[in-house]
């Protein structure tokens, strides 16, 4: 994931359990810019075809809030790759509770030419105030699974090995971050062949992740 | 080879330069029957994408990206203390505290305790009230009167402590143990103070986040 990012999680982790909050903050503020394309990338593809425009922004902004207020506190990694599956989990759940919001806004919007009265208020108040009850309660239990996902064994730990040779030494040069000539120079084969041997390892990953998570 | 292939090598490679590649332009880029394909392979990708070492020019650019920026602001007007928070919420909802008192009161069907409600509401904005002890039942009604977001009403972060702190015993550690274990004990055998069992509206305001 390279060594610079890696140096900034284990300056962050010494700050955070020293107590030191500006330098964990600081060193936790770079990783988050860092991974921004990466965590604007996540929340797109797993939003497409269930959140509109302006809903993916929405999940964007709470994921990109959740990671500087909650993560900063809760990830019980050391690796940036835990990170990254920590970020992804929690993405998940900011895309969820951003549909669900948006479901909560739309069954109580009230019409634009609405007169409020003090006893429609009350109605419209306890009507959001059940939905946001509800949201919380489901919150809740989506932040336990996140938890228990969390304690799950690294699944590229269990995953790579389990591709073939070929497929396998592309991938780890990838997470290695070798430029795609250096991967055909050492592999002794074309940019075509790199190509679709990192396309069949993804989808085979792709695959297995399935199974990892159900 | 296939479209996928080609697409997603073509992003990968610019991923690992750190041209910063956009998921949905590549998307687009690929003939719809193989839209899904991709994606998965790319979302496969980002799980395990090194972290480029991006140049000056595009961390300036991630620096102000409009998104990166509203969320920082954000994250920090939500640690912010609670009594700076709920009167800027209910300020922008155009509400006096009397208004979300009675608001308030009229969820939990407590009309009779509107005054007690605004003392308490008005304690919270004095920064008098332990955000700590506010049931999250309270929290949502807020949020549901304000038109805010739950989470601009959460109490607060959890606060920053040493992970990792160890005991170490300096040499008046025996000296303080003693006062620490006189005063519990001088607590233990003071008399309970007196109050009142909590009603309906104590246990919002004072009674902890399961209440």
């Amino acid at each position: 994931m390279g060594r610079h990012h890696e140096e900034k999680l284990r300056r962050f982790l010494a700050a955070r359990d020293k107590g030191d909050e500006a330098g964990a903050r600081r060193w936790w503020d770079e990783l988050i810019s860092d991974n921004f394309d990466r965590v604007r990338a996540m929340v797109y593809l797993q939003s497409r075809g269930h959140l509109s425009f302006d809903e993916r922004e929405d999940a964007l902004q709470r994921a990109l809030v959740k990671l500087f207020n909650n993560m900063i506190h809760t990830f019980r990694g050391t690796s940036v790759g835990e990170w990254v599956e920590s970020t992804r989990t929690l993405v998940k759940f900011a895309c969820i509770d951003t549909q669900r919001r948006a479901m909560t806004i739309s069954k109580h919007e009230r019409s634009l030419d609405h007169q409020a009265r003090d006893d429609d208020a009350g109605r419209w108040d306890a009507d959001v105030f059940a939905a946001i009850e509800k949201q919380r309660r489901e919150q809740e239990s989506d932040e336990n699974d996140a938890d228990a996902l969390g304690e799950q064994q690294a699944f590229l730990d269990w995953a790579v090995p389990q591709l073939s040779e070929k497929r396998r030494r592309v991938i780890e040069l990838d997470r290695a971050d070798v430029p795609v000539e250096e991967i055909q120079k050492r592999l002794g084969v074309s940019r075509d062949v790199v190509y679709a041997s990192r396309s069949r390892a993804l989808k085979d990953l792709a695959r297995l992740r399935e199974a990892y998570d159900s | 080879m296939t479209a996928v292939e080609q697409l997603l090598g073509e992003f990968v490679d610019a991923w690992k330069a750190g041209r910063r590649p956009d998921v949905e332009a590549y998307l687009e880029r690929a003939p719809q029957a193989e839209r899904e394909e991709l994606a998965a392979q790319l979302e496969a990708w980002l799980q395990i994408a090194p972290t480029p070492a991006y140049d000056a020019t595009a961390r300036a650019a991630i620096a102000q990206e409009p998104a990166l920026r509203a969320a920082r602001e954000a994250a920090a007007e939500i640690r912010s203390p609670l009594s700076v928070r709920l009167p800027t919420l209910r300020e922008r909802s155009g509400l006096a505290v009397r208004d979300v008192a009675r608001r308030l009161v009229s969820i939990f069907g407590i009309e009779d305790d509107e005054q007690r409600a605004a003392g308490y509401l008005e304690q919270i904005e004095r920064d008098e009230l332990d955000p700590g002890r506010l049931s999250g039942r309270l929290l949502d009604a807020l949020a549901a009167i304000l038109g805010a977001d739950r989470d601009q009403l959460a109490s607060g972060t959890a606060a920053f402590a040493g992970g990792q702190a160890f005991f170490r015993a300096e040499d008046d550690a025996e000296r303080w143990i003693a006062q620490d274990i006189d005063a519990l004990s001088r607590a233990a055998l003071a008399p309970v103070p007196e109050s009142g069992p909590m009603d309906e509206l104590d246990r919002l305001f004072l009674g902890g986040p399961e209440a």
